[in-house]
């Protein structure tokens, strides 16, 4: 069992490049895992806070207390600042693109390689538990693009990030899309080693979003509402929505857009534009 | 669904740890989660049932103590206890706060031979 994305041996984590004939099957060995961040041999130079644990000896019994105090998410967080410094020093914009499913996250990726590939080199990590019709879809786009099934993983870590960047190799000075998991939930305690953290919704969604999923949107820079195409027909408040995006969250940036009509893309372009290291 | 790999996660911690100590056998885990740490309590317990089997945890009593989640105000400072992210200052309304507890997810201690 994969301490870090919950799969099974029966179904297990696997990244496939489109165009290549088998997937890169992670494999989840119980002796070694690839992951880094639950190597069992732990070789990678993290110091645990119970190192200096004490003990108790309680005359009782042989049994004793070991002080730990390691928060649970640790490993991850570890291998997300890994990531983060790796991706840093190499000059390359790291984007966390997580929504509900169907908010339009992977046309909205499509459109932008599609307007900026020419601009800056572009490239995804596509996350699905299920499928390589995204990156199908990207690969189509023009974007070179690696597709991570998390099988009944409900979000991406930043271990599989690591084997994926691994694998994908991209470019000095590029913008770096992950797709996560369509999920307002669980992605959000997961650091991938990202620069900025992207929340999209659609107004064909609830304008209390950001209330109802609040970790979400209290962990993104920037949220996006999509569709924007649609408001004449949905009873979508975009005063409400920011509003409540904003108690959450009050430094959040927003950008309206629609994929369709291309409202608010240029906005979008010129955000990507402005955080993107020089 | 999160709360199996937090779960998975814990039962690591807790082994490397009583493997260090040469402990064979956890008899308890305390663990310290707080109220705005987006885990459901219920789904926790459940998902630390299934992940201890066949584990140095199996058996193991584990004791999960709630922290109630409080903020501070970047405004007026004032302290105060926070149940969502999106609440406001009681003094000033003011919606910009930060954390002081209650993120966390934390293996505090466990008793091993």
């Amino acid at each position: 069992m994969c301490n870090t994305c919950g799969c099974s041996d029966n179904d297990p984590v696997r990244m496939t490049r489109p165009g290549k004939d088998s997937p890169d099957h992670v494999n989840h060995g119980e002796a070694n895992h690839l992951h880094d961040e639950h190597d069992h041999d732990h070789h990678h130079g993290h110091h645990h806070e119970h190192d200096q644990g004490h003990k108790h000896d309680h005359g009782h019994s042989q049994s004793r207390t070991i002080e730990i105090k390691e928060d649970a998410l640790s490993q991850n967080n570890l291998q997300a600042r890994r990531n983060r410094e790796l991706l840093e020093n190499k000059g390359i914009f790291t984007l966390n693109l997580v929504s509900s499913p169907g908010s339009g996250k992977t046309s909205l990726l499509e459109k932008t390689i599609h307007d900026l590939k020419d601009r800056w080199p572009l490239f995804v990590i596509e996350g699905d538990q299920q499928s390589m019709n995204d990156a199908n879809r990207i690969d189509a786009a023009g974007a070179p693009v690696i597709q991570i099934n998390t099988g009944n993983g409900c979000h991406l870590d930043a271990g599989m990030i690591k084997n994926a960047i691994r694998q994908l190799q991209p470019a000095k000075h590029s913008l770096l899309f992950i797709e996560n998991v369509g999920n307002l939930v669980c992605p959000a305690l997961f650091d991938l080693g990202e620069k900025k953290r992207v929340v999209i919704i659609s107004v064909t969604e609830g304008d209390d979003k950001p209330l109802k999923y609040p970790g979400m949107f209290a962990s993104s820079n920037l949220c996006i509402i999509n569709k924007t195409d649609l408001l004449p027909y949905v009873d979508f408040d975009m005063a409400k929505a920011r509003e409540f995006a904003s108690r959450v969250r009050p430094d959040i940036e927003f950008i309206e857009t629609s994929v369709r009509n291309g409202e608010g893309l240029e906005r979008w372009y010129d955000w990507l534009g402005k955080n993107k290291p020089r | 669904m999160h709360e199996f790999s937090i779960a998975l996660n814990i039962v690591e911690i807790a082994e490397e740890s009583a493997k260090k100590e040469n402990c064979r056998k956890i008899i308890s885990v305390k663990l310290e989660v707080g109220t705005l740490s987006g885990i459901v309590f219920e789904a926790l317990e459940t998902a630390l049932e299934f992940a201890v089997k066949k584990t140095m945890l199996d058996g193991a009593q584990i004791e999960i103590m709630k922290t109630d989640a409080e903020a501070e105000c970047e405004n007026c400072r004032r302290r105060f206890p926070v149940n969502a992210h999106f609440e406001a200052c009681p003094s000033c309304n003011n919606y910009k706060h930060r954390l002081l507890r209650g993120g966390e997810i934390k293996v505090i201690s466990i008793e091993a031979e």
